[in-house]
């Protein structure tokens, strides 16, 4: 398999603080990968970095063979790198179909051609019972899922999710993993940030961890529950070299 | 160099007014968001206030400072709980289409009353000038400028001192987070807008020594509180009033050296470029 | 035609179809001056409204200061033929493209603003045209451009005695625009827009280039409100920068677009029926008390801004909001 999304020491500073610092992991081809780690490790930033919101300071990424280190997010939503935001960001004035039919059109200037792509959208995501209401009326499970059905309007290549499952239900966050893994078999490579071990593990082929801005580690679930460093940062919180 | 020192001091004095107007605009920005277009008219009737009270009883208009303030201040509470606590909870748009049809009602309410003729107050005990080293100092500036500087300093002690000044701040920063500790948001609210109307007060007062009053004079000393505003730093009360001085620079040095027509475009041009290297204005934080 | 009424149910075209009649037959029914020049006034502030709620309306970004668009649409038909003779039929679409360029060059700088301060920005910058404008001689100052001449050819150079001709004419470019907008309204070009209002890292991240978009859609709107602009110059056959290019001006447009209904096709005729009529009934039985009749335009527009904050094609949905609260009163 060849890689779809390489990171190369990526850092990033705001002014004195660094959010992250010489992030080195890659993303296979139909791979699922988790990023995890405690608040403020810098998932999000690293989500920025990669999705074109905000480049990164150092560092180089590689997606598809492609340098798109300082793409602008627009320039990376139209190579395949769809994303969705931790507060889902919905167009509350706009209908639910309406907020897909957006991201349909990246692709094409055709409305019936966006209209046919939506449909198939909203079916996938379990979405084309709410196609008339306005965004702004769901609640915050069918917000997230109109975020995912959004990018995926987009024809991605590489999803980036984050937090998809936080303030779920037990039985939403189980529709929502069966979404991931629809997904996925579509052919499309994912990385997602997610606070609960349980659902990361059960997705993931990879996991990711960053801890205060740093990569920790990166390897298949099992290893990374049992490596003590990852568990002593989850109990304490702290950084590495409290450890 | 005589000329370059003149027009520096006369723009410092002028911008005094323009801070003054600057910082009601942005402390009623800061705390409610809203965009007031009524800033220019509360210092319109101040000036009225302060015209007749002269011309009545014969007194210099510092006597009318502390009547011209507390009408505007009622004045502008009244509006506040009358028109902006309602308009609040509209869209941001309608506020401010609010406050600029409230700005053709005060307007054209006092030229109905007063009538449109440019009235000056005769005597305000200040007349003449003063040399100064290679400056010359009108005598009716000194006194605005003595008024400006003192409500500044009464201003930043309040905001940053006083427990209700301290209150309006939280209000303006976060104003769930300011209800969670305890703070009326609501009197922060109503304060504010009063305040920034009493300010305007002073402003009217202190611009009555020197400038002739009519119904619409608000409108052009508003519009360069306004970009004085953005030049300092939305919302910014401090931003403000740096804003202002440099407005007042900006107008006396393109009035000495270029046309006072293209005064404009020498305020837009100085505007655009502050924005092109701090889109959030001088003391906008990130 | 399935473009222009695709969306709307037979009561809506029945309806659409009652006002375009009265529109087309308003001018016969009426024989006064006063309210001839009303309706063309509305026409005008109509094609202003619209253009102004491309970019206020769709796009979200309020400006303030479309008025220097409406004087450079004047400016464009006035000056060509005070100094060319050019006839308007092409100074219009010219004046509406140089607006449009002129969007262009200062949008890149001003669009990166938001809110308040993008806001402020264009009013400053409608002021200083004005001022330049009464400070050249090319302008003529502040006496403003004349264009009336008996001796002008009144087809080529569009100037007609009977004010009907202006009204139909007026209309149909009206229409135009109307259908213009209306199917734009249904493309890319105005899903994106109201994605861009929406919110701008949403737009982002499904691959729109937030800041092209917003300046194609100034540059849209500025060229609509100088068509605006020359349609006024042709039909006053006069007109002065004191008139034209001050902030009640830029304000009026504003309200008419909010009025009737902010981001909708049909909102802008509607506010351009309202205001017009509001300021200029009240300017002809209140204008002797000198301001009465601003005062009165002014509460007004408070009272409907208040409590109709999304404008007069809210008014059903809000009637029937009231009537359901009554309902549950009595009911309990």
């Amino acid at each position: 398999m060849s890689k779809i999304l390489e990171l190369n020491q990526i850092t990033k500073k705001f002014g004195g603080l660094v959010a992250n610092e010489n992030v080195t992991f890659d993303v296979e081809e139909g791979e699922i990968v988790g990023v995890v780690g405690p608040n403020g490790a810098g998932k999000t930033t690293l989500f920025n970095s990669i999705s074109g919101a905000f480049p990164p300071t150092s560092g180089t990424i590689t997606f598809n063979g492609q340098d798109i280190t300082s793409l602008p997010a627009h320039e990376c939503a139209k190579i395949g790198i769809g994303r969705t935001f931790q507060i889902p960001q919905s167009l509350n004035d706009m209908t639910v179909e309406e907020n897909v039919i957006v991201g349909a059109l990246c692709h094409t200037n055709s409305m019936s051609e966006a209209a046919k792509k939506v449909e198939d959208v909203l079916k996938l995501c379990g979405m084309d019972k709410y196609r008339t209401m306005l965004a702004g009326k769901l609640n915050v499970a069918q917000k997230k899922r109109l975020e995912i059905a959004r990018a995926m309007a987009t024809d991605p290549k590489l999803l980036l999710l984050d937090e998809t499952m936080a303030g779920l239900t037990a039985t939403e966050r189980v529709e929502a993993v069966e979404l991931i893994r629809k997904i996925n078999k579509m052919g499309i490579a994912i990385l997602t940030i997610e606070h609960n071990m349980d659902v990361v593990m059960k997705v993931s082929n990879r996991v990711v961890v960053l801890v205060s801005g740093r990569l920790l580690m990166v390897g298949s679930p099992e290893e990374v529950t049992s490596n003590p460093e990852v568990i002593s940062a989850y109990l304490g919180g702290g950084s590495k070299d409290e450890s | 160099m005589s000329t370059l020192l003149q027009a520096l001091y006369e723009g410092l004095i002028n911008g005094t007014i323009y801070a003054l107007i600057a910082m009601g605009i942005a402390l009623v920005w800061g705390v409610m968001g809203i965009l007031s277009f009524s800033q220019g008219e509360f210092l319109m009737i101040a000036m009225f206030v302060a015209y007749f009270f002269s011309t009545a009883t014969g007194l210099p208009p510092i006597v009318a400072l502390p009547l011209c303030m507390g009408i505007l201040f009622v004045l502008g509470l009244l509006i506040y709980k009358t028109i902006i606590y309602k308009a609040l909870q509209g869209p941001t748009l309608s506020q401010r289409l609010i406050t600029f049809a409230l700005s053709l009602v005060l307007v054209n309410g006092m030229l109905m009353f007063f009538g449109g003729t440019f009235k000056t107050i005769q005597k305000t005990g200040m007349e003449g000038s003063l040399n100064v080293g290679p400056l010359v100092i009108a005598k009716n500036r000194i006194i605005p400028f003595l008024i400006a500087v003192c409500v500044f300093a009464f201003m930043l002690w309040f905001l940053n001192k006083t427990r209700q000044g301290k209150a309006i701040r939280a209000t303006s920063m976060d104003k769930t987070a300011a209800e969670h500790v305890g703070i009326n948001t609501e009197r922060s609210y109503s304060l504010a807008f009063g305040l920034s109307a009493a300010i305007a007060g002073a402003a009217g007062c202190a611009l009555s020594y020197y400038y002739y009053c009519y119904p619409s004079v608000g409108g052009n000393f508003q519009l360069f509180g306004f970009i004085a505003v953005v030049m300092g730093g939305f919302g910014s009360v401090e931003g403000a009033i740096v804003g202002g001085l440099i407005m007042g620079l900006v107008d006396s040095l393109t009035g000495v050296y270029f046309n006072t027509a293209f005064k404009y475009l020498g305020v837009c041009v100085i505007f655009m470029l502050i924005l092109q290297f701090k889109p959030k204005g001088l003391f906008g934080g990130k | 035609m399935k473009a222009i009424f695709g969306d709307m149910n037979k009561k809506q075209v029945a309806l659409l179809v009652v006002i375009l009649a009265f529109a087309l037959i308003a001018p016969q029914i009426f024989s006064s001056l006063f309210v001839r020049n009303l309706l063309i006034l509305i026409v005008i502030w109509s094609i202003l409204g619209m253009g102004w709620n491309v970019m206020g309306g769709y796009c979200g970004q309020v400006s303030n200061g479309h008025s220097m668009y409406y004087g450079l649409g004047a400016y464009s038909v006035g000056l060509t033929l005070q100094y060319f003779k050019l006839t308007p039929w092409i100074a219009i679409p010219l004046g509406m493209c140089l607006a449009a360029c002129f969007a262009w060059v200062i949008g890149k700088p001003i669009l990166r603003l938001k809110g308040h301060a993008f806001a402020i920005c264009t009013m400053a910058l409608a002021e200083c045209m004005r001022y330049i404008c009464v400070n050249l001689k090319f302008t003529n100052g502040a006496k403003g451009v004349s264009m009336f001449s008996k001796k002008l050819n009144p087809i080529v150079y569009l100037q007609f005695k009977d004010s009907r001709v202006y009204y139909y004419l007026y209309l149909a470019i009206m229409l135009i625009v109307l259908i213009i907008i209306k199917i734009l309204s249904k493309r890319k070009f105005f899903y994106y827009l109201r994605t861009i209002k929406g919110n701008e890292d949403a737009a982002a991240s499904v691959g729109i280039d937030v800041s092209k978009y917003k300046i194609r859609a100034y540059m849209l709107s500025a060229a609509i409100v100088s068509l605006g602009g020359s349609l006024y110059a042709q039909y006053m056959l006069y007109f002065d920068p004191a008139s034209m290019m001050t902030l009640n001006v830029s304000m009026m447009i504003v309200l008419v677009a909010v009025m009737g209904g902010i981001g909708t096709v049909l909102g802008p005729i509607l506010g351009a029926v309202i205001i017009e009529c509001l300021s200029e009934y009240t300017r002809s039985f209140l204008g002797k008390f000198g301001g009465l009749d601003m005062v009165l335009y002014g509460v007004l527009v408070i009272i409907i801004v208040l409590f109709l904050p999304g404008g007069l094609l809210t008014l059903p949905a809000k009637i029937r909001e009231w009537n359901d609260r009554r309902k549950a009163g009595v009911a309990k």
